[in-house]
């Protein structure tokens, strides 16, 4: 396990270069130059003032110089200056980082906790009132878009029940913990209801799929109990499916977080990227696209350590039988 | 009922249970205004940034600004500094050699008012003023506008409030301190020790909430960088006390959550300034009339379509009328904005004293927009599209912001009215990344391109008219001039103007130069944009000025009307 998950390290932080190295060209590449577009609307701005900025920047120097630069403050720690935020990129993207985390685990947790249950009450009965009600569920979640749905949940639960603020992290002069819970009910709902219905859906194909193995019906016929067939024999199995589905979930869950995000102008990572790469701010969005990355990688990693937790016939060498 | 199913149960009852223990904040003791940004940094000298100068305007007065009647108002100062008052001297500038340079400069005095105060209790003082002119004029400081704090060769210190700036040009606007920030020299000193990382150790940036960084009505408490910002009452502010204990302003970017916030009590007021775009307030004032109050104040964004002078269909004034007269201005004013964002004939705002009401203007008449067109040769129509004689067809491309409503609905508009004198025009946007950082910067647009331009009142149109302001690769793309106007006789007019101190001719040569603008016409003027304030019923005193500086700039006369005080 050990020199297993020392070369998946190895691995991810080769992606990690590669990924900067690539983001940060691509950065360069996209066109739209950070100065104008800093200065675009002033019409007092002299092009004096443009040439001596792009300088300060070090926008007039080469690619690859800036880039090495970069790298060799990065492995030192400092992760360079945001222009849009005039901080040091560490001092935005850490709070938002944690804040992001915060959000996406609750949602991931919460869509866990629904999802797992669901998919095996639906695949235990296929086709019956429950297993329908809960396909249209899944349906419903999976269409309705999350800016539609946050709207719907803050016009709800905010203006017309008041029972949970619309926006922000905490209120202003408060910041207790059942006022942060409260402040979080309303993202961690809009943010999981896609997920919920994805791990649903997923969840119960595997169940459904796994209740027909013979394993599953020689089990019956040695009179197991049904709860034991079912949670310790079939659910175990259709979670390894599952748990692939959900760790590349929990990365795709930043893309979504920016909706969220920016619905409820809750303070995350996935806006700031956003931001970040419409406004040509190089280190705040290549930091924070390695950082989505690096997010990605751990999930993977922890999706591998988890198949062989689930079935220990899975052994942690980089090939995996089952 | 099983037993998972009455645990889930259970879990629900008390997650209900325990958020039902928040209750939101309610005091009409403090004001909470929504907007759509949040500033990059609350520095006064770094950046030029709405946003930032909306919140400064409760916090961080200057030297003089411009006032609701678009003249020139002292903040700081006791008296603007005029020649008829003897607080402006001219002089003759002398060369390197000590000889007279053929040209007069001018020293402005002026005097910091007695109960000038940060907000730690320490007076304003010029020491203030001389560090400020020291971290303005460093190039390595960050400054955007590097060239006003440049143009000042010297502040000679009389007392501890009175000083002389030094100016080796004169121009008419020698008696105004422009963009002059003050910063608390006894606090940022340290920070500056470093000219190049000031931007990042300066303590608006590192402690913002240090009461001496401000010396408004209110000084910022707390500061959630991206979220809000939290000001409560300068102890030490010796005009009028503002009637609002602290004032929360709330960053909600996008506006369909702020309009839900709004209704939900969490904000208050959403700020015309950085707030709703005027179709969106438009709605919502259809829905909300009788829960708030709206203003509409039209003001200095002026909207516009910059023609590319180098396509040789456009070269041709002739066509360029014809696509203004072709366009119905006055409805698309009407129609889309309910009338709250008046047309504009020429770049000066009619709020402005420089304006000329005597401009040629082009009314909607399409029967005139084609008689020019057939003057101009395009006089052959196939499939509803004029040609040439040659077969040249009279196609033309616009762009602007993609992503932005209003712009692309106009777009759409015009096109529409464009294709009924046989003028097609095709619509190509781009991210304002782009369309900005690189298509206007480099005049890489074909034909048109709409976008808005910001100013003072009584601007001079240097950057964006003057011919050698023209971006080219040979100036490696400086200068605003994206339309690529040439016109010696316009040069004459903006270098006329600059110089001319008496406001009655001022006032005859922006005549002149307005009547060429609107004769030549580099550009086709749309519309005056207006904001849209959004106020609840009680909250009274709130005049928007239409320009630069902010509505806050005057927040002590914002008040509840609830309040018997």
């Amino acid at each position: 396990m050990t020199a297993f998950l020392i070369r998946r390290l190895g691995q991810a932080l080769l992606v990690l270069w590669l990924m900067s190295f690539v983001t940060y060209g691509l950065l360069v590449l996209m066109p739209g130059d950070p100065v104008d577009l800093m200065l675009a609307g002033d019409p007092n701005v002299t092009a004096a003032d443009v040439t001596r900025l792009r300088a300060l920047h070090g926008l007039d120097r080469p690619f690859i110089e800036r880039y090495g630069e970069w790298l060799g403050n990065a492995v030192q720690g400092d992760f360079g200056y945001s222009r849009l935020f005039a901080a040091p990129v560490t001092d935005i993207l850490a709070p938002r980082l944690l804040n992001s985390l915060l959000l996406m685990g609750l949602a991931f947790a919460l869509a866990v906790a629904i999802a797992l249950p669901a998919s095996v009450l639906a695949a235990r009965h296929p086709g019956s009132l429950a297993d329908r009600a809960i396909n249209l569920f899944c349906f419903a979640g999976i269409s309705v878009p999350p800016f539609w749905l946050a709207l719907l949940l803050i016009l709800l639960f905010a203006v017309a029940l008041g029972l949970f603020p619309a926006s922000g992290m905490a209120t202003i002069g408060d910041g207790g913990l059942a006022d942060r819970a409260a402040h979080l009910v309303l993202p961690v709902l809009t943010l999981a209801a896609a997920s919920v219905a994805q791990y649903t859906r997923h969840g119960r194909a595997a169940m459904v799929e796994v209740l027909r193995e013979d394993y599953i019906r020689t089990a019956r016929a040695k009179g197991a109990r049904e709860r034991t067939i079912l949670w310790r024999h079939g659910f175990r199995n259709a979670l390894i499916p599952l748990v692939t589905i959900m760790a590349l979930d929990f990365g795709a869950l930043f893309s979504g977080a920016l909706i969220t995000e920016t619905m409820f102008a809750y303070l995350g990572i996935g806006k700031t990227i956003y931001d970040a790469v419409m406004g040509n701010d190089f280190n705040l969005a290549l930091v924070g696209l390695l950082l989505a990355t690096a997010v990605t990688l751990a999930a993977n990693i922890a999706a591998d350590v988890a198949y062989g937790l689930i079935d220990p016939r899975i052994r942690l060498t980089g090939r995996k039988s089952a | 009922m099983r037993r998972p199913t009455r645990l889930f149960v259970l879990w629900l009852l008390l997650l209900t249970a325990s958020l039902s223990l928040y209750r939101p904040a309610e005091a009409r003791e403090q004001l909470v205004i929504g907007m759509t940004q949040f500033p990059s940094t609350l520095n006064p000298m770094i950046d030029a940034m709405l946003v930032k100068t909306y919140v400064l305007g409760m916090a961080q007065r200057q030297i003089a600004i411009f006032g609701h009647d678009w003249e020139p108002v002292c903040i700081w100062c006791t008296e603007l500094p005029t020649f008829e008052n003897g607080r402006a001297k001219r002089f003759p500038v002398l060369d390197a050699d000590g000889k007279p340079a053929g040209k007069e400069g001018v020293r402005t005095t002026y005097t910091i008012k007695p109960g000038a105060f940060w907000g730690d209790g320490t007076p304003i003082t010029t020491e203030d003023v001389l560090f400020s002119w020291e971290v303005g004029r460093h190039p390595e400081t960050g400054v955007s506008d590097l060239n006003s704090y440049q143009e000042i060769v010297d502040i000679e210190v009389e007392d501890e409030r009175t000083f002389t700036i030094v100016r080796n040009k004169i121009d008419y606007r020698y008696n105004t301190p422009g963009d002059f920030n003050l910063l608390p020299a006894h606090l940022e000193r340290d920070a500056f020790a470093v000219p190049r990382d000031y931007k990042t150790r300066t303590l608006y940036k590192t402690a913002p909430a240090t009461p001496g960084l401000y010396n408004g009505p209110y000084r910022v408490s707390e500061l959630s960088e991206g979220a809000y910002i939290v000001l409560v009452r300068n102890e030490h502010w010796q005009g009028k006390p503002p009637a609002f204990e602290r004032i929360v302003v709330k960053t909600i970017e996008k506006t369909a959550a702020l309009e839900a916030n709004l209704l939900s009590g969490a904000i208050d007021y959403i700020a015309g300034e950085a707030g709703l775009t005027l179709d969106q307030a438009l709605g919502f004032e259809k829905r909300h009339s009788e829960t708030f109050d709206f203003i509409y104040k039209p003001g200095l964004i002026y909207e516009h379509i910059e023609f590319n002078l180098d396509n040789p269909i456009l070269a041709d004034v002739r066509v360029r009328r014809a696509l203004l007269h072709a366009i119905d201005r006055q409805a698309i004013s009407d129609r889309l904005f309910a009338g709250n964002q008046p047309v504009a004939h020429g770049a000066v705002n009619p709020l402005d004293w420089a304006y000329h009401k005597d401009l040629p203007t082009y009314p909607f008449d399409p029967d005139r927009a084609a008689a020019l067109l057939d003057e101009a040769g395009w006089s052959k129509i196939e499939d509803g599209i004029r040609h040439r004689p040659d077969g040249t067809r009279l196609s033309l491309e616009i762009m602007t912001t993609s992503g932005n409503r209003i712009r692309e609905l106009v777009e759409q508009v015009l096109q529409n009215f464009w294709k009924q004198v046989g003028v097609e025009v095709t619509i190509r946007n781009e991210p304002a990344r782009v369309f900005f950082g690189e298509t206007v910067r480099k005049r890489a647009f074909p034909a048109m391109a709409m976008f808005a331009w910001l100013s003072a009142p009584e601007s001079l149109p240097k950057t964006t008219l003057y011919s050698t302001s023209v971006p080219t690769e040979a100036n490696n793309w400086s200068g605003q001039n994206a339309t690529g106007y040439r016109n010696a006789e316009m040069d004459r007019l903006i270098d006329a103007i600059e110089v001319e101190l008496d406001r009655e001719k001022r006032r005859a040569l922006w005549a002149e130069q307005q009547t060429l603008y609107a004769t030549d016409l580099p550009v086709l003027p749309l519309y005056f944009r207006s904001n849209a304030y959004i106020l609840p019923k009680w909250l009274k005193g709130l005049r928007p000025t239409g320009h630069k500086y902010s509505s806050t700039y005057w927040i002590e006369q914002w008040r509840d009307s609830s309040d018997a005080n």
